[in-house]
């Protein structure tokens, strides 16, 4: 037997197979045959693609990708799944206008007010040198002190300093540029030092 | 134009059986087997697209489908096999269709579409209208191809293909309705398919 006449053959249990009209035995052996060559799925994706368009469900918008991304789907470990595309997209059409347009305005005023606080409190002092906010860090009890932050309650001021610090290390822990060029964090006795800079 | 093949073979496919490529398949896929079942995703991804395309639009299809055959993965241990394979994947898909709609604030199909419709969808009101003038062109052109070829086919491998996908013929009912051995059938099926897919290729690149 030729290669042409076993490829003809193959071709032709396939697409006995795909009509589901191969019989058990040899459904077992043409699906080991499939596993062991995996290039087969060419041939069957062609086979099917023949079907779709006879049978008039041929969609052009499916693409040679959709069995890989189902698969890749189930196989995903739970904490990676992407489960499931369409509640994410409904999520965000179902919250209701209002409570959006709400959301986005506290989102505002909450980036304005840090905004504001930290701006006040790093203004450069009238004698041109940069504030220093330090914290004692090596109790559990964190005090801040600033010249230009008097006002500010205490908790603010370790709330803020905080926010800033945590922020500074994110955006470092992201591969990001340190966010503020000027800002300087260090403990009251000068050995526990974080300088947050470009 | 394969509007009329369309709607015979929605009436074909109900006739037939059970499926004996999709029964070992979804043995497999219950024992854990994902490759089996990429085989049926890969088999079924056309007709469940088509189908849900119905209800929703073009663009949102794939995804609903998507979603549909990762549904039915994760139900299949529950699937006892009292109907065939596709009737069960097309309720999942119908109901993730539907709840995907309800879930977009769009009301769905005044028709309940049940199974019976699914099978039969070539019959039912089509619900998204989103074909643009070229697919409809391309479309005309494929399938002005595929009659044609199926016309220039011998007559032998005509009737055999259209006994299989027009009226939904079992191999063994054409070879009763050929007279002649059902191995002959698969083999003019086959030469059909093939004559047909050779016509269809330069559209195809």
């Amino acid at each position: 037997m030729t290669d042409s006449t076993k490829n003809f053959k193959l071709d032709e249990r396939l697409s006995a197979f795909l009509d589901g009209e191969a019989s058990v035995k040899e459904t077992h052996e043409l699906l080991d045959h499939i596993e062991r060559y995996p290039h087969i799925h060419a041939v069957l994706d062609q086979h099917h693609r023949l079907r779709a368009r006879l049978r008039g469900e041929f969609h052009a918008s499916l693409d040679d990708g959709f069995v890989g991304r189902v698969l890749a789907e189930i196989d995903a470990p739970d904490e990676y799944k992407s489960s499931n595309i369409l509640a994410f997209r409904q999520a965000k059409g179902k919250m209701p206008k209002l409570m959006r347009a709400t959301l986005g305005m506290a989102m505002a005023a909450s980036l304005a007010a840090v905004t504001v606080l930290s701006v006040q409190a790093l203004l450069p002092s009238s004698d041109g040198a940069f504030p220093v906010i330090t914290a004692d860090l090596s109790g559990l009890e964190r005090r801040i002190d600033s010249r230009h932050a008097a006002s500010m309650s205490a908790e603010d001021l370790a709330e803020l300093n905080h926010y800033l610090i945590s922020h500074n290390n994110s955006s470092i822990d992201h591969g990001l540029n340190s966010t503020m060029g000027f800002m300087r964090v260090a403990a009251d006795d000068g050995s526990d030092f974080f300088e947050a800079g470009r | 134009m394969l509007g009329f093949l369309a709607q015979d073979f929605d009436r074909g496919i109900a006739r037939m059986g059970k499926d004996v490529a999709d029964d070992v398949l979804v043995a497999r896929a219950q024992k854990g087997d994902k490759n089996a079942f990429g085989l049926l995703v890969r088999k079924y991804q056309y007709r469940v697209t088509e189908l849900v395309s119905r209800f929703v639009s073009d663009s949102e299809a794939v995804d609903v489908a998507q979603e549909s055959f990762i549904k039915a993965w994760r139900a299949l241990g529950g699937f006892k096999g009292n109907s065939a394979f596709y009737t069960w994947l097309y309720r999942i898909a119908i109901n993730t269709a539907k709840n995907h709609l309800v879930a977009r604030g769009r009301r769905p199909a005044n028709q309940d579409i049940d199974v019976a419709d699914a099978e039969l969808y070539g019959h039912t009101e089509r619900l998204s209208h989103s074909d643009t003038p070229e697919a409809i062109l391309l479309g005309d052109e494929v399938q002005n191809t595929v009659l044609n070829a199926i016309q220039d086919l011998p007559a032998d491998l005509r009737t055999a293909i259209l006994l299989r996908e027009i009226e939904g013929m079992s191999y063994e009912e054409i070879a009763e309705a050929m007279d002649c051995p059902i191995g002959t059938v698969r083999s003019r099926i086959f030469r059909a398919r093939t004559a047909i897919e050779e016509t269809l290729r330069p559209l195809s690149n």
